[in-house]
């Protein structure tokens, strides 16, 4: 529908218009009708779109909110993660406390007398910094990998292709319980790099230290560039034929200058949307991971083995399962909101959802 | 001439989207003769294909609506027709082609499949075989060869030109009287066209249908058609017989659709496009909505506060009618707009 | 198509050699499933020793893996390290019962999902169709082991007021469930809230999958044709539109396949149920390779299979796609 773009004189020669194509919906028909387009760039007509998904704005206000809290933690928990409290006990047994309002324990008492809202705050700390780092680094990997298997196609796309083809063979969670299991369970130092099946090893100079929860972090990520990279090379592919890409070649444009400054900017909205299904993924698939134990490992906070402690007395103290799985079920349904509103935002020919 | 058998009368159809209300026919009035070839001819957003999609109840209701006007089809009136009835007719007595017959044919059923459908829907009594033998004359009707190998074949397994026929096919499978086709050839190369165009005219030659011919293409309407109506932003601007209205045009924007055309028998060293964009339907120009492009209004108040009106040209051809308050201007323009500046 | 089934098969095998490969380098050299034994002070070091040498496990690892191929195929996967109980009796059980948990949950959500798709396309901005949107959203964002300890806690608040045991928290079967018709009730009784844990993402992923797909092809250039040939609205949406709508289906069944399984896991470890999740999180415990591998490499065949069959019956409803 070439009538959306700015032609000068746009109508000439023996065919005094472009063909029109299907009716099909009524977006398409105001367009189709020749709506005028005010000149606004394309970022503040995404971002109109996104504030026109009441759900998704109010979901990234509560993002933002858990953000803020999480950055925060340290200031705004009134405990320590393992901070004991024993004056405020349950005069009945003597040590856990339900929810109450009266200035001290909110969400209630675990146990051994720690503060539970102290505790979710720094599980959501945790949670939140995993998901987004395992998002950053899934992305960029699948990114990486989708883009120069689908623009340079032959062997190459071959070759990755056959290699996340293993990939969907096994259940995901399966393959990340055995990584999580036999690699991520303690904090560790590179010092050399391994060479693979044999017994030696390069030393290398420096340590780097990788912290534990990093380490879930980098196999959870490990899980999730697969389904991005399908993505992404789905989308060189097509668009690596149109004309644009041609005009850059003839142009003398190298080629990472073309996938980097050409396709890519079209791949924005997908990658981004795509991306928030990962963090909700990871922050659902880290708190199983907790709660089976192979996790984030204490000292360090989760949510996932908030809910495991909990979990024998959870018949009576019903706050220590509840309510960590619901922080949970709050943040992934917000990120859910939010990458729907962004999928609006950035793709108007998506049909909305809503 | 005859009793018109459809009859398009004041029409207004609107959609009610996100960014207002979109206005895709204002007013629009035609007749249609038994046995003849109507050209609507006009751009994407003329309102050309809307007129027809929504007498037939093609267009979903929700946003879109009928806001007045009537269509009478044998003294009927269709816009408030009983939807039982109006389905009844479709598909027998008004029979429509589309553009596409790649997307407008279903993908997971045999063409023989979709034919045979038309045809029962309309003859419920007609046993399988007896539809199935009809299915295979109407393909070879419209030239299909082997149509009885190929009635078993799925859409994709045919060629575009072969689609189109088969669509043909379909449409004629109950004898019509009234043939909608809307931009039948826009989809196909050139050779095609002209074959499909041949079927359509052995089609009409057949069944002695009534054809409405949409499209923008004027060597079609040229080719094809008996009268012509030429639309803009939802209206009626020209209606004339088709030797009149390419001879001696009398509505600005149809004299510029004219003059754009290639010509084999003049020199022209540049072509002339018609200046500006189509008006958006949700915010129509005051007055004439051709105005804002009008080189020959010459911005003239009364282009531009009143709404013309079709009415009778000055020339000695009957039923010609153009919506233009200068219209008789035209007559002395002989050469191309060019000179204005075009 | 035989070609076709025959060259995916040969495919596929060289995928799982390749993949078990990598897999069981990575067990074998990462984890000892000897740690606990060396921990207990009743168990001499001989003993331990003896356990090494003769499950090779001082051995590189390419003959390990040699060792294992071999248990694979000729010894039903070989026997655990520890108390040397055969694996693959152990996998046939546990599969079992996690195929009936995995097939009935399938089976209905792929049905609730395509009613509510289904409806909601059609019903499109109503009430219905907003709500079910929202549920879809929950759906997806629900931790499955939690939503699984909910209804647990709820069964049990329910039963303190009510004294009523609504359904069983936990494990396949009541400790004497007796036989035949009454064994099989008592198992689908037991099988009642798992099957709706499994069941909830599934039918969030597939009714807004169908619910686009129907949107996306009653919008279509033909159904506009077969409203146009006269056809009865009922028959354009359901002989048209829904059978075309329900192809792409096929093929994101397939692909979620491997998720479901996943969810599985999660699912029979909270309710105890004895399937091939808890069996395999047990495995994983010991730090033992031959069960943990026997496990990935029947999925694996399960998953690949499946996806198979899923290939076939598109191309069976799709004409436009043929195998050779």
């Amino acid at each position: 529908m070439v009538q959306s773009t700015v032609q000068p004189g746009a109508v000439g020669g023996a065919d005094p218009s472009i063909a029109s194509a299907p009716i099909t919906s009524e977006a398409e028909l105001a367009f189709e009708a020749g709506v005028e387009l005010k000149a606004r760039s394309q970022w503040s007509y995404a971002r109109t779109r996104f504030f026109r998904h009441k759900a998704a704005v109010v979901s990234l206000a509560v993002l933002i909110f858990f953000a803020i809290v999480a950055i925060f933690a340290k200031q705004i928990a009134p405990y320590g993660y393992d901070e004991i409290d024993l004056e405020h006990i349950d005069p009945i047994t003597g040590i856990a406390r339900s929810p109450r309002l009266d200035g001290h324990h909110y969400l209630g008492t675990d146990q051994l007398g720690r503060d539970y809202l102290s505790r979710i705050i720094y599980g959501i700390r945790t949670s939140l910094w995993v998901a987004v780092f395992v998002a950053i680094l899934a992305t960029v990997i699948g990114t990486a990998v989708g883009a120069i298997s689908g623009f340079y196609g032959g062997h190459v796309d071959n070759i990755l292709m056959r290699i996340t083809d293993l990939f969907f063979t096994v259940p995901g969670l399966a393959i990340l319980l055995v990584a999580a299991v036999y690699l991520g369970s303690d904090d560790s130092e590179i010092t050399e790099i391994n060479l693979p099946f044999t017994s030696a090893a390069i030393p290398l100079p420096f340590t780097i230290p990788i912290y534990q929860p990093m380490k879930i972090g980098i196999i959870l990520a490990f899980l999730f560039w697969v389904a991005l990279a399908r993505v992404v090379r789905g989308l060189f592919l097509s668009l690596r034929e149109k004309e644009f890409v041609e005009a850059a070649k003839a142009a003398g444009a190298s080629d990472m200058r073309i996938i980097t400054r050409h396709i890519l900017p079209n791949c924005v909205g997908p990658i981004v949307v795509f991306t928030t299904l990962i963090v909700a993924g990871a922050i659902l698939t880290e708190a199983f991971l907790s709660f089976v134990g192979y996790g984030i490992q204490p000292p360090n906070a989760a949510l996932g083995k908030l809910i495991v402690d909990g979990q024998s007395e959870g018949f009576t103290l019903w706050w220590l399962v509840v309510f960590p799985g619901l922080a949970i079920f709050l943040i992934a349904m917000c990120i859910n909101f939010v990458g729907d509103g962004l999928r609006d935002a950035l793709d108007p020919t998506q049909r909305r959802s809503r | 001439m005859a009793e018109p058998i459809l009859s398009i009368r004041d029409l207004t159809v609107e959609f009610s989207t996100e960014d207002g209300l979109v206005k895709a026919v204002s007013g629009v009035s035609y007749d249609l003769h038994p046995g003849e070839v109507l050209g609507i001819v006009g751009e994407s957003g003329s309102g050309k294909s809307v007129s027809m999609l929504s007498v037939l109840g093609l267009i979903p209701m929700p946003p879109g609506r009928i806001t007045s006007g009537e269509a009478l089809y044998k003294g009927t009136d269709l816009v408030t027709m009983p939807k039982k009835q109006l389905r009844e007719l479709r598909g027998g007595e008004m029979a429509m082609i589309f553009q596409d017959p790649m997307t407008s044919l279903n993908p997971v059923f045999t063409i023989g499949d979709q034919i045979s459908e038309a045809v029962l829907t309309h003859n419920p009594n007609m046993k399988d075989d007896a539809a199935r033998t009809r299915t295979i004359e109407l393909l070879e009707s419209v030239g299909v060869p082997f149509a009885e190998r190929r009635v078993d074949q799925y859409p994709h397994e045919f060629s575009g030109g072969m689609r189109q026929r088969a669509m043909i096919a379909m449409a004629m499978a109950n004898n019509p009287s009234v043939l909608i086709a809307d931009e039948p050839t826009t989809a196909l190369d050139v050779t095609i066209q002209a074959q499909i165009v041949e079927v359509i005219k052995t089609a009409q030659h057949h069944t002695h249908a009534a054809i409405i011919l949409i499209t923008h293409d004027l060597g079609l309407i040229a080719e094809l058609a008996d009268r012509v109506v030429v639309m803009y932003a939802g209206r009626v601007v020209e209606i004339g017989d088709v030797f009149t209205i390419f001879d001696s045009p009398r509505h600005p924007y149809t004299v510029g659709l004219m003059n754009s055309l290639a010509r084999v028998d003049v020199d022209k060293e540049r072509l002339e496009p018609i200046p500006g964009q189509p008006p958006s339907l949700i915010s129509l120009p005051p007055g004439c909505a051709f105005h804002p492009r009008c080189v020959h209004s010459q911005g003239r108040a009364v282009c531009r506060t009143e709404t013309p009106a079709l009415r009778g040209t000055d020339d000695a051809a009957p039923d010609h009618r153009a919506a233009c308050h200068f219209s008789e201007e035209l007559a002395s323009l002989r050469s191309p707009i060019a000179a204005g500046g075009g | 198509m035989l070609q076709y089934v025959l060259r995916r098969l040969a495919y596929s095998v060289i995928v799982l050699f390749v993949a078990s490969f990598l897999v069981f380098t990575f067990v074998a050299k990462t984890g000892d499933p000897l740690a606990a034994l060396r921990l207990n002070p009743r168990i001499s070091e001989q003993s331990v020793e003896n356990i090494k040498e003769r499950k090779h496990l001082d051995d590189s690892v390419f003959v390990r893996y040699g060792y294992w191929v071999n248990d694979a195929f000729t010894n039903g996967f070989g026997t655990t390290v520890l108390g040397d109980r055969p694996i693959l009796p152990d996998l046939w059980r546990v599969m079992k019962h996690t195929l009936q948990l995995v097939i009935i949950a399938e089976l209905l959500a792929i049905l609730i999902a395509v009613g509510i798709g289904v409806y909601s396309a059609l019903r499109q901005y109503s009430v219905f169709d907003y709500t079910a949107t929202t549920f879809s959203f929950m759906g997806l964002a629900l931790p499955v082991f939690w939503f699984a300890l909910m209804l647990q806690v709820g069964v049990v608040y329910l039963k303190d007021w009510t004294g009523y045991n609504i359904f069983p928290i936990a494990s396949l079967s009541s400790v004497d469930p007796g036989t035949g018709i009454h064994f099989w009730i008592d198992r689908a009784h037991h099988l009642v809230l798992p099957v709706i844990v499994l069941m909830i993402a599934s039918i969030a992923t597939y009714s807004r999958f169908m619910r686009a797909s129907m949107l996306e092809v009653v919008n279509s250039d033909y159904v506009r044709t077969a409203r146009a040939k006269g056809l009865t609205e009922k028959r354009v949406t359901m002989k048209h539109a829904f059978r075309n709508a329900l192809i792409p289906l096929v093929t994101l069944v397939a692909i979620n396949f491997g998720a479901l399984l996943g969810g599985a896991i999660a699912t029979e470890f909270v309710f105890s149920l004895d399937g091939m999740g808890l069996y395999y999180i047990s495995a994983l415990n010991q730090n033992d390779p031959y069960p943990v591998m026997a496990w990935l490499m029947v999925t694996a065949t399960l998953i690949i299979l499946f996806n198979l069959i899923a290939d076939i019956a598109y191309g069976y409803l799709d004409p436009r796609v043929r195998y050779d």
